[in-house]
């Protein structure tokens, strides 16, 4: 008697087509029954054994992340600071935007640029600030592949800031909150380290992505210049404003 | 395409299918992400079933061409041992440590694409899915998970964590 071979049984166990020949015979055959069963265990087995591979998943940072890739995504799609600035100087004598500026995306949903948002003194730079920079973002910059990163425990609402254009060696610094939590995605290559209430990166040349709750930043400084503070509160963005849309504020960075 | 209820609906799944083929959670987190850009950057339009086959397919050929070198995907291993965050008694993680990292080299000696057959099924796909998404024909599939399940098993049960 010939017995039903590993396919069919993996094929009726999994509910997929099988021929009636198949079920006629498995009818019949305590056999294969028995390596049915023996089928439902392993399937059983197999499942837990690989359900050790998962780790608890952040939901919400992943959305926060996403959304934000999509926006950065967007706003690369049209260039906003080359072509504003572009119009703005009337010139051609830019310096490539890696080397001499960063642009600062910050996305964390519509609510906070406009009145009674968590921002209330974000203009505190000036937005018609004129300054050397600002070349186009290459697709190099756009790739967020190979990035190494950082992470510390997350609470809720995170806020995402991306800096866009960052040359090799820009130093990033987050003061952090006591109990509160930033990551910071950069390139393969960026060094960081971190104290109990601050987190320094040295960045590779690449795009940076840095999430954290709306309480969990203090300040974020560039290079040693702040950008954004936290007192009282509230938000502060402490360098020029270059572009205010409903879901995020671009400011200039470096220079 | 609504992005809220299509990041709840497909986003948990994806990323756990990502992080069980590659082995890496930062590089699963990532290509889950990529895939999730492309599936609103496409538009893609149909019943829900057939979005969530796109992006499993899509992702598995992210993988594909991020683990296109064997080495690098075993560097990455190395560098990015997976550990549990949840509180756990020492034994009982020091057990899930080690079944975990048997796990992955039982995956790891399977062959790519029996590795994905295997995962995609254990994701809760159709073999016509799985037939789509790793570019076999749906009348193989049986056959090649049947394979892939021997050789997950063997490989667990010599170390003594699959009965």
């Amino acid at each position: 008697m010939t017995h039903l071979e590993d396919r069919d049984l993996v094929a009726l166990r999994d509910g997929d087509e099988v021929e009636a020949t198949i079920r006629d015979h498995l009818e019949q055959c305590d056999a294969c029954q028995s390596a049915l069963e023996d089928a439902h265990a392993r399937a059983a087995s197999i499942t837990d054994v690989l359900g050790t591979l998962d780790a608890p998943v952040d939901l919400e940072a992943s959305r926060a992340a996403l959304s934000a890739r999509m926006a950065l995504r967007n706003t690369q799609d049209v260039t906003p600071i080359t072509t504003q600035r572009s119009r703005r100087t009337g010139t051609g004598s830019f310096t490539p935007l890696r080397r001499a500026a960063a642009v600062l995306l910050i996305s964390a949903g519509a609510a906070w640029a406009i009145p009674g948002s968590p921002v209330p003194g974000w203009v505190t730079g000036s937005p018609a600030v004129e300054r050397t920079g600002a070349a186009e973002a290459t697709p190099e910059d756009a790739a967020m592949a190979a990035r190494a990163g950082v992470r510390l425990p997350l609470a809720d609402e995170p806020i995402v800031v991306h800096l866009d254009g960052v040359a090799s060696g820009t130093r990033v610094e987050v003061v952090r909150t006591t109990d509160s939590a930033v990551t910071v995605y950069a390139a393969a290559g960026s060094t960081f380290a971190s104290g109990t209430q601050d987190l320094r990166a040295t960045l590779a040349e690449g795009p940076v992505t840095i999430e954290g709750p709306w309480d969990g930043f203090g300040a974020l400084t560039v290079n040693g210049e702040t950008i954004l503070e936290r007192t009282d509160g509230s938000w502060r963005i402490v360098a020029p404003v270059e572009e205010v849309a409903d879901d995020r504020i671009i400011i200039l960075v470096g220079g | 395409m609504d992005f809220d209820s299509t990041f709840d609906e497909h986003y948990p799944p994806l990323l756990r299918y990502c992080s069980r083929l590659c082995g890496d959670r930062d590089v699963a987190e990532d290509i889950a992400q990529e895939a999730m850009i492309r599936l609103f950057d496409h538009a893609v339009e149909g019943p829900e079933a057939g979005r969530r086959a796109w992006l499993f397919k899509t992702a598995t050929h992210l993988v594909r061409d991020r683990y296109r070198v064997e080495e690098n995907r075993r560097r990455l291993l190395i560098e990015n041992p997976v550990t549990p965050t949840e509180p756990e008694s020492p034994s009982r993680s020091l057990e899930r440590q080690e079944t975990r990292n048997e796990a992955r080299k039982a995956l790891d000696l399977l062959p790519e694409r029996d590795r994905e057959i295997l995962l995609m099924r254990y994701a809760g796909f159709s073999y016509r899915e799985i037939a789509e998404a790793v570019d076999v024909a749906a009348t193989s599939v049986g056959t090649l998970l049947a394979r892939a399940e021997r050789r997950f098993t063997e490989s667990m049960s010599a170390t003594g964590r699959l009965a």
